[in-house]
């Protein structure tokens, strides 16, 4: 019996393998029709969403930078995250560190940031 | 090379030899791996969709801000804007949040100009909202489900103006696979949600498209323009760049990288469990069977390779079967559970496709964790035994 297991456990092995395979190269095929959708949604709203909150109940920069200077549940550094908002979970927020250089320096007098 | 072959065949034996213990491995590996691999896989699809939203947005996005915080900009400041030179357009968009409902469903309520609507659209069950007497609406998947909403559905007035109360109509509903985003929208026309916040010539935003190249000179001379723009007491502008956007779609930062974090302590939490299943809770006929061979004349590295190919192929196959059931989860279960953790706001069944990704490095990654929880597991105790002699080891 293990003899014969022994002769069937790679062939599984394989198998196994080759799906896993297949997912994984179906990640890069691109899905025409679904992103033509998804591009002219994004056109049709001139970018709209960028997080992952689908919602402005809590935190409106989770849901798209674009729309806030930043979250405004920021309590300050704490170790291992950054802030407690419970839509980023140990995400750090927006800071001058992660926004391109000229920007920070330009806007830094203009609104203040976190 | 032959007898090399042979010792590894005898992995492949040590396996099936020992069901339990395989299985409790391959199991324990799962346990890990499955979220871990669905959770980068949600990761990336979200980071996929914040993509297109970048690439069909515009080049600079202004806000009005005052006392510190946002605030809506005037619709004179369009003309100012647009003879700036670089700029190639501007459009005021309104992005506010409602309640809708008995139970006060949210939904975040979208308004541009008609037109800027493009005549044909695929991305809408239905049509694109019509100016008119009554206000026409375009809703998203979740908001539609929840408020039982259809196309052509007249919704009774949920808002009250200086010109009293309005019934409004529903055009179309987002088609669910567009974005997660479209979820809780409801999009109108410019003038129709300015009749709903009651707030003529404001916006909350506007959208700018520039010529290549000149988005830095754009904004700094949109800058200028902030003190006293509004009329209505100093108007500071901010301006949030795609070039801003780009840098923080590549630190990962909207992703909810935390939660892998909390995958990892996880995945480790339950390695353990791989440890003492294969190497304390079998180590009593790990022993056993390493003092045979080496009586029956074995080597040390003999052993050690048999132990190596057995880990290999335990690691190997739960890392395979994993992206398989990650795959089942994200696409026919559509992320069932782990949708309502990874985006907030969403119910654990979402009813819109839920945008994932699965792609190589993370499940090389997820070998690569299998594999080392596994070795840790097998080889210190195989060597631990194999080192003493025979009579030794099977006592």
């Amino acid at each position: 019996m293990i003899r014969n297991g022994a002769c069937a456990l790679p062939g599984c092995l394989l198998a196994i393998s080759l799906c896993a395979v297949t997912i994984l190269a179906g990640g890069f095929l691109p899905e025409t029709s679904r992103d033509h959708r998804r591009q002219e949604f994004q056109s049709l709203v001139l970018g709209l969403g960028f997080g992952a909150s689908v919602d402005l109940s809590e935190c409106v920069y989770s849901f798209d930078p674009r729309m806030a200077e930043g979250c405004s549940q920021m309590e300050g550094p704490i170790p291992g995250a950054f802030f407690l908002c419970s839509r980023h979970i140990a995400g750090p927020a927006r800071s001058s560190r992660s926004r391109s250089p000229d920007t920070a320096r330009e806007t830094s007098d203009h609104a203040p940031s976190h | 090379m032959r007898r090399l072959i042979e010792i590894s065949r005898t992995g492949v034996t040590a396996i099936l030899l020992h069901p339990l213990r395989s299985w409790t491995t391959v199991c324990a590996l799962l346990a890990i791996l499955v979220p871990f691999l669905v959770g980068l896989g949600l990761a990336k699809g979200l980071e996929r969709d914040a993509e297109i939203s970048l690439r069909s947005g515009g080049d600079l996005y202004v806000r009005g801000s005052q006392f510190g915080r946002s605030c809506p900009i005037p619709l004179t400041l369009v003309t100012k804007v647009r003879e700036v030179e670089g700029v190639v357009g501007v459009t005021p968009r309104i992005v506010g949040r409602l309640r809708l409902g008995r139970d006060s469903v949210e939904a975040i309520v979208v308004g541009i100009p008609a037109s800027e609507f493009p005549f044909e659209i695929s991305c809408i069950n239905g049509r694109l909202p019509q100016p008119g007497k009554i206000s026409e609406f375009v809703v998203g998947t979740e908001l539609a489900r929840r408020l039982k909403l259809h196309s052509g559905a007249l919704i009774p007035p949920f808002y009250r103006n200086s010109q009293g109360e309005h019934v409004s109509r529903i055009s179309g509903i987002f088609v669910s696979d567009v974005s997660l985003w479209q979820a809780s929208l409801m999009f109108g026309t410019f003038a129709s949600v300015e009749k709903i916040f009651g707030l003529d010539g404001l916006a909350t935003d506007l959208v700018i498209r520039c010529r290549r190249g000149y988005e830095e000179n754009v904004s700094r001379q949109i800058r200028k323009l902030s003190a006293g723009a509004a009329g209505r007491g100093t108007l500071r502008l901010s301006i949030t760049s795609r070039k801003e956007l780009e840098v923080m779609l590549a630190s990962g930062q909207f992703q909810r990288e935390g939660l892998y974090n909390l995958h990892f302590v996880l995945a480790f939490v339950i390695g353990i469990l791989v440890i003492l299943a294969s190497s304390g809770a079998g180590q009593t006929e790990r022993r056993r069977e390493i003092g045979i061979l080496k009586a029956t004349g074995w080597q040390t590295d003999e052993i050690l390779l048999r132990s190596l190919v057995e880990s290999l192929l335990l690691s190997l196959g739960g890392a395979m079967v994993s992206i398989v059931l990650a795959f089942i989860w994200l696409r026919l279960l559509n992320g069932y559970g782990i949708a309502g953790i990874f985006f907030p706001g969403v119910s654990s069944a979402p009813s819109f496709p839920v945008p994932f990704r699965l792609t190589p490095v993370p499940a090389f990654l997820a070998f690569l964790i299998a594999f080392a929880i596994t070795m840790s597991g097998t080889v210190w105790s195989t060597w631990r035994t194999a080192i003493v002699s025979p009579d030794e080891a099977m006592r």
